[in-house]
């Protein structure tokens, strides 16, 4: 019964982990997630070209978004995490949040109502490139020797406790940073994306029943998709958010000096 | 998991930094040594579990120590 009305809405039956990878649309390097982050990248180039080939001195409303997009990543994600420092990385740091935000809120956009953020693949090249980039910027500025040794050694201890102190140290530093930056971005457009689903389709089972009391309890399924859709958009920007500003301050920890 | 080691000026700043760093101390030392642990049971030939629960216990002890070392400053 619900098996023919869900296959008549074009849905997948049963719904499983499989709808998180969509088909390929063109060859193996065309699916909807990679002409979903070339879409992201356009809009972004767009907004930004947009609001400010010609900027005044008293804004339009669009560059005062632009700049209200650069002003909070600058001052409270790369100036609080950084310092001074900071702002010379706030124009990266500008891009990755909103890339991030607006690939996030795809999942709620109609039509593309998918994440590309919701496979892991995407959240791990991000949290690559931060990766990356704090070594290299530790690197740099210290030399790998003392890089390594400013990650790994504290001062100040006794030299036994440092047997016990570096695999430690080792593990957050350069394994579980990276992975849970991942992981955190993964998990949350992947649950959001399965909350929404399993309101959504909930509700057309339910509608689907014999029964006209269980049919009206579908109306609270799908409340309850509409509300965690507005969830979503939330969780959307509080998880660019969150991956900006430890982004920023793993970037802070290898530029500080001594400990 | 923001470790904000060094400097006053990230002190006061990301307390949320702060906390997370906390828990993913915590947890780094308790997979560390655990795992060592888990290696030394494996090779050593001791009975089952000993070397995961010691080198979990020694891993979290570890930790509260690097944490006050390293936020308290």
């Amino acid at each position: 019964m619900s098996r023919e009305l869900v296959a008549a809405e074009g849905l997948p039956w049963p719904p499983s982990v499989g709808d998180f990878y969509p088909p390929e649309l063109a060859g193996p390097w065309v699916t909807k997630f990679g002409l979903m982050v070339w879409l992201a990248v356009a809009l972004i180039i767009i907004f930004f070209m947009v609001t400010y080939r010609n900027p005044k001195l008293v804004p339009t409303k669009g560059q005062w978004m632009a700049e209200s997009v650069y002003g909070l990543v600058r001052d409270n994600i790369a100036r609080e995490q950084m310092g001074k420092d900071g702002i010379r990385f706030a124009p990266y740091f500008t891009v990755l949040f909103c890339f991030i935000a607006v690939t996030n809120l795809f999942g709620v956009t109609p039509l593309l109502q998918i994440s590309p953020n919701s496979h892991i693949a995407f959240p791990i090249v991000l949290a690559a490139i931060t990766f990356f980039m704090y070594i290299y910027i530790g690197v740099r500025k210290h030399g790998f020797g003392r890089y390594i040794k400013q990650s790994l050694i504290i001062p100040g201890v006794p030299w036994p406790m440092h047997v016990l102190l570096i695999p430690i140290e080792f593990l957050q530093t350069f394994i579980n940073r990276p992975v849970t930056l991942a992981v955190r971005l993964f998990a949350n457009m992947f649950a959001g994306h399965l909350i929404l689903l399993v309101f959504t389709v909930g509700g057309f089972v339910l509608l689907a029943s014999d029964n006209i009391l269980i049919q009206a309890t579908s109306v609270f399924a799908f409340l309850m998709a509409i509300v965690m859709a507005f969830f979503e958009v939330l969780v959307s920007l509080l998880q660019a958010y969150v991956f900006v500003t430890l982004s920023a301050n793993y970037i802070g920890s290898s530029l500080a000096d001594e400990h | 998991m923001g470790d904000d080691l060094h400097s006053g000026k990230s002190d006061e700043h990301s307390s949320e930094g702060a906390a997370g760093a906390v828990v993913g101390y915590l947890l780094a030392g308790i997979l560390a040594w655990g795992f060592l642990g888990w290696l030394a049971e494996r090779f050593l030939g001791l009975p089952n579990g000993l070397g995961v629960a010691a080198g979990m216990i020694l891993g979290a002890a570890g930790a509260i120590y690097l944490i006050m070392k390293r936020l308290s400053a």
